[in-house]
């Protein structure tokens, strides 16, 4: 609960939602511009407003997750009490991911509520977009707690946990140049070896389906769900075992 | 015993590669129930090593310790501990009941009795009027205090305190040390590193001294003057070198500005090092009986260590 009350009083996740607010205002105006796709444009572009603002407070606010507490040592005072490593990296994770996922609901609902009043019905399936969306913010935060455990730097796991995002957003790709002819065989077993080990955001990515009306099935649901809960819950356990052999000198 | 430390080694590598470091050689300790402990240590001596092992921040790499019978490792074991950490730092966003409140909870007191406990605390501390006050606004003594509220609130049956006066205002310090003492008379167990020698004299029942990581001498205060007592003291004109005869006998030898002082534990081997400087003609400054306190045998533990001492045969004399 201290990750979650230090992060909503902070003036970084005002200034985030501020922005994606104003970012969705922005594509409302760029809506009026277009022939009969101004609802069209605001869900697309709201949507990733909505996705990219979370992502990116995930990673820049969870990339100094750690290192901000081994500095200044807020971190001694609460392993000193009867609480277990692996206790605070799971609880700093869920901190993060209540405030990332809060964050997202908030610009989301904002997106939801202008669609609503322009199109005067309510449209389920950006909840749905929603959801899919803090599934993958689900995988996101786990990824910048783990690379927090293993790198010193906050910008550089900023980095890799913005480099995994696109990565993963554009895992197709890597099939894409597997299949081609040109590729060798060594390339072609990284690209393989890529492709099934970063996470695949892209099948979590479905705004673009949800813009033109297509509807997840329950399965597709269910199997997004379970992947994104299956995949974060091993990061979370090898930033748990990285954890507890590190040395706060 | 509340605290029992054995054989506590710890070394580390400074940089990728780089020749390891060993922080603590050894180092053993026994601290009974309901004892103010001193741990008392030049800077760099590796009294806050020792600590963050006893707190299981850092791996020793070979020695035991046990809290209230149980090893260190299993975090059930700092259910019983309180810590206040030198120069504290707090979740910047929260107030201070938040904080403390929050640390109630991680000691194991539920949501009702650690909001009760932290009113309490707050009280005794003499902060209740900044319960809501953020912990980003308060100076570097109010910040001290909630580190100490966090640190009693649950009613730690060990309460581990390093440097706990830092950052305090002599009425601050003074409030701290009676605290102390209270919790002491309450029969909480006391662990406290401190530069404050003066301090330590009055709350601690027993002190070591650490030097370069090995603790070279566990005594008891309450006998410190009696231990003291015999210190005889002389003074002469000169440099070691030109006097280091008659220092057969001393047991701690320094010189500054061109005088040499030896100590002596015996009133006999005092005389007869000053019959022998007068036989020499060597001018005598002073001579006389030291007064005994902690400082003076913090002083000479400390200036006997082979690194720092001007005769390294004395390391080992005040070992007990």
């Amino acid at each position: 609960m201290a990750t979650f009350r230090e992060a909503i009083r902070s003036s970084v996740l005002l200034a985030t939602i501020f922005i994606s607010i104003a970012l969705v205002v922005v594509m409302l105006c760029f809506g009026m511009v277009t022939i009969g796709d101004q609802v069209r444009v605001l869900k697309d572009f709201g949507l990733a407003a909505t996705s990219l603002a979370s992502v990116a407070y995930a990673a820049i606010s969870g990339a100094a997750l750690l290192e901000k507490e081994i500095a200044r040592k807020t971190i001694f005072n609460v392993l000193s009490k009867s609480v277990s490593r692996w206790h605070f990296i799971v609880g700093k994770f869920l901190g993060m991911f209540i405030t990332a996922s809060s964050l997202a609901c908030i610009v989301g609902t904002v997106v939801l509520c202008l669609a609503w009043a322009i199109e005067g019905k309510f449209d389920h399936l950006l909840l749905v977009a929603l959801c899919f969306q803090i599934f993958e913010l689900l995988i996101i935060c786990a990824a910048t707690v783990f690379f927090s455990t293993i790198v010193v730097t906050p910008i550089l796991t900023g980095l890799l946990c913005f480099g995994l995002f696109l990565a993963g957003r554009s895992s197709e790709f890597f099939l894409y140049f597997v299949a081609r002819d040109e590729v060798g065989a060594s390339t072609k077993l990284i690209l393989q070896s890529f492709y099934y080990g970063l996470p695949n955001l892209a099948q979590l990515n479905i705004a673009d389906s949800v813009t033109f009306g297509y509807s997840p099935s329950a399965n597709q649901f269910i199997l997004a769900l379970t992947y994104s809960i299956s995949y974060s819950c091993l990061l979370i356990l090898l930033s748990c075992i990285l954890f507890e052999r590190r040395d706060f000198n | 015993m509340m605290l029992q430390v054995s054989g506590l080694s710890y070394s580390y590598r400074g940089q990728w590669l780089g020749r390891p470091k060993t922080a603590l050689r050894g180092v053993s300790l026994s601290i009974p129930a309901g004892e103010a402990f001193g741990f008392l240590g030049s800077n760099g001596a590796g009294k806050t090593t020792t600590i963050k092992c006893i707190l299981g921040l850092i791996t020793p790499t070979s020695g035991a310790i046990k809290i209230d019978g149980v090893d260190s490792r299993n975090p059930a074991a700092r259910t019983c501990v309180g810590y206040l950490a030198e120069q504290p730092y707090f979740y910047d966003q929260l107030t201070v009941s938040e904080a403390v409140q929050m640390f109630a909870q991680l000691a194991g007191l539920s949501h009702r009795d650690a909001a009760l406990k932290t009113v309490g605390a707050l009280e005794l501390l003499g902060i209740s009027d900044r319960r809501a006050s953020r912990l980003r606004t308060l100076s570097k003594g109010l910040t001290q205090r909630v580190g100490m509220a966090q640190a009693i609130v649950a009613k730690p049956s060990l309460l581990i305190l390093d440097e706990p006066f830092s950052g305090l205002d002599p009425i601050g310090r003074r409030h701290f040390r009676d605290l102390m003492l209270r919790l002491k008379r309450d029969g909480t167990t006391l662990f406290l590193s401190s530069h404050v020698l003066s301090d330590v004299e009055r709350i601690c029942d027993r002190a070591s001294i650490m030097v370069h990581g090995e603790v070279k001498g566990i005594f008891d205060l309450r006998k410190l003057p009696a231990l003291e007592s015999a210190q005889y003291e002389l003074e002469l004109l000169g440099t070691l070198s030109e006097t280091d005869h008659v220092s057969r006998e001393a047991v701690h030898t320094s010189e500054e500005g061109g005088v040499s002082r030896f100590a002596f534990k015996e009133r006999a081997h005092a005389e007869f090092a000053l019959k022998i400087a007068l036989n020499r003609g060597i001018e005598v400054v002073s001579y006389g009986i030291q007064k005994g306190s902690l400082e003076n045998l913090f002083a000479s533990i400390v200036q006997s260590d082979p690194i720092r001492n001007v005769n390294p045969e004395n390391t080992q004399r005040f070992t007990t």
